[in-house]
């Protein structure tokens, strides 16, 4: 154990920023797809819900491979980039919100489409005859009917992007202070054979991981213990 | 005021509905029908909820939608009570915010009308529970409450007793008239139920196949059918085919009758209702039936008996009346005044010339 160097908490903070960046897009885009899928008859929806779902079974490799491709100064979405701010999306933060954005899709969209298809859809529509307008119909109606699909789409969105490794490692690679997130941090320590550092590091992500993760299932515990006193 | 006027062609489905309607401003219309009849469709139509395919909505004089001048109005801006089948309440917000959601005006002006609203359902004491703690009946009137309070045009109400218990129902109705009846404005219910339709109703409307094929006041619609599918619907359970018509006799391969008119072969079939059909064992005279079976409903006894082809009628007799043993052998008399004819249903006439036949939806 050396103990004595100083534990650099950048890769740490940019971890969280990264993860708060990518909620908030991903929470601005997942609102209204799930919504969508929630809701939609259209026959390509099949399609569009294995798109966002193949984050979930492809290797972080694999999309990350794709990604840095698509990202790259030879990709389309690049040279667009390339085309507006002057350099590609690769190696760059905002290269990884944009890929974590991929990467964590269908970890916000998913529950949120669940808690829109189990939402009674009759509410909406008995708010609308009240006369009350859309917002007031979705803070006041539809919001209170999927908060826990919504707080489980923030943590689940947010802890894994927090956690993701393969992903960055392709996009971002390892540029302290610009890319160099918690993950690729404990890898490099790792890779110095620096075990104490990469072991607080370790330590950390999982007590704020399981931090995160507890209030979840304890209110999910709540609501099922008040649904049996409801139907006793 | 003139009430509702609706002519409007959608599609729901695979299934399509027509309709035109003028409905009055001021008392009950129930509308029966089957499932899948298209009434749910017609109310969701009122409300905004759904968009005809072509046609108009118009109350009170005021343009809802119309697809030919492209206007629709959103629900938010129709001024309609919605009350849903099984209520569809804000389960996370107490009885009085139930109630207060669609109110204007200040917090304390919606406060002071919520306590009235409260008063006036019966609800006191229960403004700060949660609609799953309450009784079936008491949801009903929370539900009523709130598509009352902001004071619409136009009440919908969709078969708002299909959650109740048979046992309250009865009270609950007559709760129900007194409210509707105080409220003095377009009332429109769907059910499938008669008994629902016979306490509430100041005027009938029947649909069947998304179409409405009779709307007149209810007694008229109770008492001459007219049509097949609205004797169904208004509880005329003896329903028999006409084959021929020869003078004022009409007959099938059941047998045959008198009827008070002359006779023709538009109507395709006769109805009576249970309690009109006189039976006895000797006379002789009448349509020779076997006794089948049966059956007490509430203070009455209902007695099945098959014609000669295996048609079947039903008599009503008072609970303490003596009845035939299944199997006897008994003549019924169907007076002539109390048989009405009736014939197939059709969609009532246009209204106005906007929405012609050869234009309708595609199915």
């Amino acid at each position: 154990m050396t103990g004595a160097l100083p534990l650099d908490l950048g890769p740490f903070a940019l971890s969280f920023k990264l993860a708060a960046l990518t909620l908030m897009v991903l929470l601005g885009i997942g609102l209204p797809l799930a919504w969508w899928l929630a809701l939609s008859k259209n026959p390509f929806k099949p399609v569009i819900e294995t798109v966002i779902a193949l984050p979930l079974v492809l290797p972080p490799t694999v999309l990350g491979f794709y990604l840095m491709i698509v990202l790259g100064p030879n990709g389309w979405a690049g040279q667009v980039w390339t085309a507006i701010v002057g350099h590609p999306l690769t190696f760059t933060f905002t290269g990884l919100v944009v890929a974590s954005c991929v990467y964590s899709l269908p970890f916000v969209v998913q529950p949120l489409q669940g808690a829109f298809e189990r939402l009674d859809k009759r509410t909406v529509e008995a708010s609308l005859t009240l006369g009350a307008s859309w917002p007031k119909t979705f803070f006041q109606v539809v919001f209170p009917q999927v908060r826990h699909g919504f707080m489980t789409a923030c943590v689940l969105g947010f802890a894994h992007t927090v956690g993701e490794f393969g992903v960055v490692l392709m996009v971002g690679g390892n540029l302290p202070g610009e890319t160099q997130v918690l993950s690729i941090a404990i890898y490099e320590h790792v890779e110095a054979l620096d075990y104490a550092a990469a072991g607080t590091l370790s330590m950390m992500l999982l007590v704020m991981s399981f931090l995160a993760l507890l209030p979840l299932y304890a209110k999910a515990r709540k609501r099922r213990r008040l649904m049996v006193q409801v139907t006793q | 005021m003139t009430g509702l006027r609706i002519q409007a062609q959608m599609r729901h489905q695979a299934f399509k509905i027509d309709i035109n309607a003028d409905f009055k401003p001021k008392g009950v219309t129930v509308i029966l029908g089957g499932s899948g009849a298209g009434k749910s469709s017609l109310l969701r139509l009122i409300a905004g909820l759904e968009t005809p395919k072509k046609g108009f909505v118009q109350a009170n004089g005021e343009v809802w939608s119309d697809t030919q001048q492209n206007i629709f109005i959103p629900p938010q801006k129709r001024s309609v009570g919605f009350m849903f089948q099984d209520y569809a309440l804000f389960e996370h917000m107490t009885v009085g915010a139930n109630i207060a959601y669609g109110l204007k005006g200040s917090r304390a002006e919606r406060k002071l009308e919520t306590a009235s609203w409260i008063e006036r359902m019966h609800l006191n004491g229960l403004v700060d529970r949660l609609p799953e703690t309450l009784s079936g009946g008491q949801r009903q009137r929370v539900a009523l409450a709130r598509a009352l309070a902001p004071n619409p045009k136009v009440l919908l109400m969709d078969e708002p007793f299909s959650a109740i218990d048979s046992h309250l129902k009865t009270t609950l109705l007559n709760d129900l008239r007194t409210m509707v009846q105080s409220v003095q404005r377009t009332v429109l219910m769907v059910t499938h139920n008669v008994q629902e339709a016979r306490t509430l109703a100041d005027n009938i409307g029947v649909m069947a196949n998304g179409h409405l094929v009779r709307l007149g006041a209810a007694e008229d619609v109770i008492e001459d059918p007219q049509t097949f599918e609205t004797a169904r619907m208004t509880g005329w359970q003896n329903v028999l085919p006409v084959v021929w018509a020869s003078g004022n006799r009409l007959g099938g391969s059941w047998g045959s009758i008198d009827i008070n008119c002359s006779a023709s072969l538009d109507a395709a079939w006769i109805g009576i209702r249970p309690n009109r059909i006189r039976m006895d064992a000797t006379s002789g005279s009448g349509l020779l039936a076997s006794v089948q079976g049966v059956r007490e409903v509430g203070p009455i006894r209902e007695i099945d008996c098959a014609l000669g082809d295996g048609s079947r009628l039903v008599v009503q007799k008072a609970w303490d009346a003596p009845v035939p043993a299944p199997g006897t052998r008994v003549y019924l008399t169907l007076p002539p005044e109390h048989i009405r004819t009736l014939v197939e249903g059709r969609p009532l006439a246009r209204l106005l010339d906007g929405v012609q036949e050869s234009e309708e939806v595609k199915a």
